[in-house]
């Protein structure tokens, strides 16, 4: 809140309406109702740009974790304010912010919305009013500002099995394969204690087993609630309890129930289940004598939000920036260059090929950054061609593959890799030089190719010289090129220029 | 707030006497991280005059100069390359920096003389990956013959789906790559004892009951057998190790494979940690307060660093490991000690929970000058156990020991997840003698349990001056027990 001090009366009168005056236009411009609200009481911490204010001495909301988890917890910051230690986008601050008071409910879940939707890329539901009064009923006896860590535990406690490891399979099934069968993609400790996909990213079919140790505090009947989508089956010291071994869609009032005589103490859990298509989910709850109702999994009530951020890597003017990872189209071993002009390009590192080209913002870092970094990460651009895929070859003799290694690269300047590779015994270097029309490519041999090598410029769908139906290939002077089979191929022999230029022009 | 959490997630350790002890001896600062920049370490070395390079896992190098500066915000950052996938070893030699990464063995160097890091050289890339995250190799820094050492990590931490994911190899200088040794899980860091013999960390699941310290003994089984399809493409490694028998112990199988090097020094689950990470012998040990020919082991997930004591009994290394330091700010992944006896370890808990709730962090640690009350090495006679004090001890105690047991235990060697501890013994001390002026504790046992963990737990020990043993516990893997 910016405080004025009005020094006379004659400023009062001038002053107080200039200011509204000033004021409404900046109303009148919002495209978001919250954002208003924003700028009038957010914005002298958090930065006009959620970068957090003070050079660093306040928060930031952009790439905060915060403002990308549940959106109950911002109602409850607003709510309530948060004070004492608490970590931002790895930075530790101890500062209290107090409860919006200034604000009525409308303002605070507008505020709420357009945070989310400025910095999270929240595709989500909005939140609303109705929502907001079950946070305020939920924390009503509260009058301090809540504590970081209290608050990351409100909504998703630690559940209480212990020794939890969780095994993934792919496979698309329809109903409850034998494990006992299969090999486990991979196998990690858990350690929230539940039963949660936060850890699982897959968008192929796949299977999961979680299996640990479930304490139970008072010997007696144990209640279970199972339901799920697609299947899952519940084992309890080895015996199946309950199951919904199906493919099907979640739906809680379909949940299986069971009871169970057992004895205070630690039992044997395991929970066996199968996504063959469509969304993954599984509720599961249990009541033990002595307890309430509790959860054993997420809560499927709940939209988790697990998007995952943005980390733009598009380089910034003149540069180049190369990104070492698994990309989508490329093979396991490869990098993604990020050139001036848009350009795009990846690389397999295990046939020495030019693979992929798209133009427009380069990759994100987000999802190999994030948590355990499992996947292969698409261009940032759907304007692309695919010339191989994977570790294709591009590279022939006589009709086989050449042996292909790769060695290295030297960068220039502005960043921009000089690849160097051997092909059949012979150091070649690669370097593509983009303009605003496309982009020039330069292979260079050191010595002379004994045998006629060919590179595979295209693979033909159209013109033979227009890669994807969007680049058009030119070759340089000196250069020959051939037709084969519905393959527009470069053909390099012993008396080739040393350097084979290829221009590439975007169509349009 | 680490307290909460620690109730929170049922860790076995609430603060001890020892976390707090831990003030006396040695001081931690934090060497603050540039603003807004992200910095995951996974692999960091100490070069030059006041100079270390890191690697983190955002695949970024970055060149740290003026680290001894009192002010910890004068030292100076530089990030020199970020081309790398997740380097998980590095280290300087002649202006380059060597590091161990995804896809390759590389190094960058700056060939024009400009400052800037433009050329990038892959030394080996002789191993396969499939594009699944974990995949690690971890490597180590050159070894007297200037060869390097690269532990592959299993598929999935469980399957070899890709070539030599399982093995150990040995990188030369001109990129011969070959590999040594098989039997590797999930490891977590590699390095050298001060003779010179590989040792890498791997993780409990799959055919580890717990944690271990591994010897990578060339030629032989290492313990999970995995990779071991990939025996008939390295002739040289001889056939193939029969498959252990699931479900066993690894004293049985041990005795069985005659290929199998049994892991060095198990790592009680829960009791020093639950995820090892970097090795480093340090040789200036004095400097920071430690006795000689000790082993220092990162650890992840408690956020602190162990200490390791080898011996070789029958040929066999085995030994003896403490907690040492706690109360890191992050899970613990790199570490190394300079001339000087300053210790900067560093880690990052992306994808991982440790105790330390900061997401990435480097920290410098110093000893203070006064030394600490502890065992110096714990060496296995054919009927106990002697212990080497740091300094004089009152011998009050050690009447009280005749009553006083040692615990041992065991693991299950099976292809499931980890094992609970099993095959409990209790041995009695049946005598305890103090020798060479105080310094020395012999307890004799009346049972000896080959390729059991023998946890020893001193009480009340204390110098004349009434200084306490800062670290009570120690846990001895008996892979052989000595000849009378």
């Amino acid at each position: 809140m910016y405080i004025i001090t009005f020094k006379s009366n004659f400023m009062r009168k001038f002053l107080t309406p200039i200011l509204i005056a000033a004021s409404i236009p900046m109303l009148a411009q919002a495209e978001h109702p919250g954002e208003a609200v924003f700028k009038q009481y957010c914005s002298a911490c958090h930065g006009m740009n959620g970068e957090g204010a003070g050079n660093g001495a306040f928060p930031p909301l952009r790439n905060s974790e915060w403002v990308r988890g549940d959106k109950r917890i911002i109602a409850q910051i607003l709510l309530h304010g948060v004070k004492g230690k608490i970590s931002v986008y790895n930075k530790e601050y101890d500062l209290h912010m107090p409860s919006q008071g200034a604000l009525s409910d409308q303002q605070k879940v507008d505020v709420l919305n357009y945070v989310r939707k400025t910095w999270s890329h929240d595709k989500s539901d909005d939140f609303t009013l109705e929502k907001l009064e079950v946070e305020k009923k939920r924390s009503a006896g509260r009058e301090e500002a809540w504590e970081a860590i209290k608050l990351k535990y409100l909504f998703d406690p630690p559940g209480p099995l212990q020794d939890l490891i969780m095994y993934e399979y792919s496979g698309k099934w329809e109903q409850m394969p034998d494990f006992s069968q299969l090999e486990p993609e991979s196998a990690e400790e858990e350690s929230y204690g539940k039963i949660s996909f936060r850890n699982i990213r897959r968008d192929k079919p796949f299977g999961v087993v979680w299996e640990g140790v479930l304490p139970i505090p008072q010997t007696g009947v144990t209640e279970f609630e199972l339901g799920s989508s697609d299947g899952a089956i519940l084992y309890i010291n080895g015996k199946e309890v309950a199951a919904q071994n199906e493919i099907r869609n979640y739906n809680i009032s379909e949940r299986m129930i069971a009871k169970v005589p057992l004895n205070k103490g630690n039992h044997q859990f395991r929970l066996e289940y199968f996504n063959n298509t469509g969304s993954k989910t599984v509720l599961l709850r249990y009541t033990a004598p002595g307890n309430g109702r509790r959860l054993l999994s997420d809560d499927p009530g709940r939209v988790k939000d697990r998007t995952m951020p943005t980390i733009d890597l598009t380089p910034a003017e003149g540069q180049t920036r190369i990104y070492n990872n698994f990309i989508a189209g490329n093979s396991s071993r490869g990098i993604a260059i990020g050139y001036p002009h848009k350009l795009n390009v990846s690389y397999s590192t295990e046939s020495c090929s030019l693979n992929q080209i798209w133009r427009g913002k380069f990759i994100s870092g987000g999802l190999h950054w994030t948590g355990r970094g499992q996947g292969r990460q698409a261009p940032m651009s759907n304007y692309r061609v695919q010339l191989t895929k994977e570790a294709e070859a591009t590279w022939f003799s006589e009709g086989q593959p050449c042996e292909v290694q790769y060695k290295g690269y030297r960068k220039d300047a502005s960043g921009n890799p000089t690849l160097r590779y051997m092909v059949d015994g012979l150091m070649v270097s690669e370097v593509l030089t983009p303009s605003p029309t496309g982009f020039t490519r330069e292979i260079s041999y050191e010595g002379t190719v004994e045998n006629q090598t060919t590179l595979l410029l295209n693979k033909t769908q159209g013109e033979p010289n227009v890669l994807g139906g969007k680049l058009v290939i030119t070759p340089g002077e000196g250069v020959e090129v051939t037709q084969n089979q519905q393959s527009y191929i470069a053909v390099i022999k012993p008396n080739s220029p040393k350097t084979l230029t290829f221009t590439y022009t975007w169509k349009n | 707030m680490e307290k909460l959490i620690l109730s929170l997630t049922t860790a076995l350790m609430g603060l001890t006497g020892a976390e707090s002890l831990q003030e006396e001896y040695y001081q931690k600062e934090i060497i603050p991280i540039p603003e807004g920049e992200v910095v995951e370490i996974g692999c960091l070395d100490l070069f030059g005059k006041d100079q270390l390079v890191l690697g983190t896992r955002r695949g970024d190098i970055w060149v740290l100069s003026d680290i001894n500066n009192p002010d910890p915000k004068a030292v100076k950052w530089e990030k020199v390359f970020d081309g790398a996938h997740e380097p998980l070893g590095i280290y300087e030699r002649d202006g380059w920096f060597y590091f161990t990464d995804r896809d390759a063995f590389a190094r960058i160097g700056d060939t024009d003389g400009n400052g800037t890091y433009e050329t990038y050289e892959v030394i080996s890339d002789q191993w396969g990956i499939t594009g699944d995250y974990h995949e690690y190799n971890f490597g180590s820094k050159p070894d007297a013959n200037g060869d390097v050492w690269v532990a592959h990590c299993l598929t999935g931490s469980f399957n070899a789906n890709a070539q030599w994911r399982g093995w150990v190899q040995k990188i030369s200088a001109d990129g011969t790559t070959t590999p040594i040794a098989s039997g590797v899980r999930s490891p977590g860091g590699i390095g050298f004892n001060k003779a010179g013999d590989v040792f890498y960390t791997d993780n409990q699941g799959r055919w580890n009951g717990t944690s271990c310290l591994k010897h990578a003994k060339p030629l032989t089984f290492t313990g999970c057998p995995m990779g071991n399809k990939f025996y008939k493409d390295a002739p040289h490694m001889g056939p193939q190790p029969a498959d252990p028998k699931n479900g066993s112990r690894i004293a049985a199988e041990a005795k069985r494979i005659p290929e199998f090097t049994p892991p060095a020094v198990q790592l009680p689950h829960g009791k020093v940690g639950q995820s090892p990470s970097a090795i480093l012998t340090p040789e200036a040990y004095e400097q920071l307060g430690l006795p000689e020919d000790q082993l220092l082991i990162g650890e992840h997930t408690h956020s602190g660093v162990q200490r390791v004591f080898l011996e070789q009994v029958n040929g066999v290394y085995q030994g003896v490991v403490w907690k040492f330091l706690e109360n890191m700010r992050t899970g613990i992944l790199a570490l190394d000690v300079d001339a000087n006896g300053t210790m900067f370890a560093g880690g990052s808990t992306r994808g991982w929970p440790s105790m330390g709730v900061e997401k990435f962090s480097l920290e410098r640690v110093k000893w203070k000058g006064v030394a600490p009350l502890e065992m110096e090495k714990v060496e296995a006679l054919h009927d106990g156990f002697k212990i080497t004090f740091s300094e004089p001890v009152d011998p009050a105690f050690v009447m009280g020991m005749s009553k006083t047991q040692v615990r041992a235990w065991t693991y299950i060697y099976q292809q499931g997840y980890g094992s609970p501890e099993v095959d409990a013994v209790n041995a009695s001390i049946t005598s305890a003698a103090l020798t060479e002026d105080d310094t020395v504790l012999t307890i004799k046992l009346d049972k000896m349990t080959q390729g059991h963990v023998h946890h020893i737990s001193l009480h009340d020990v204390e110098t004349e001056d009434g200084k306490p043993l800062w670290h009570s516990d120690a846990y001895y893997t008996l892979n052989q027990i000595p000849a009378k």
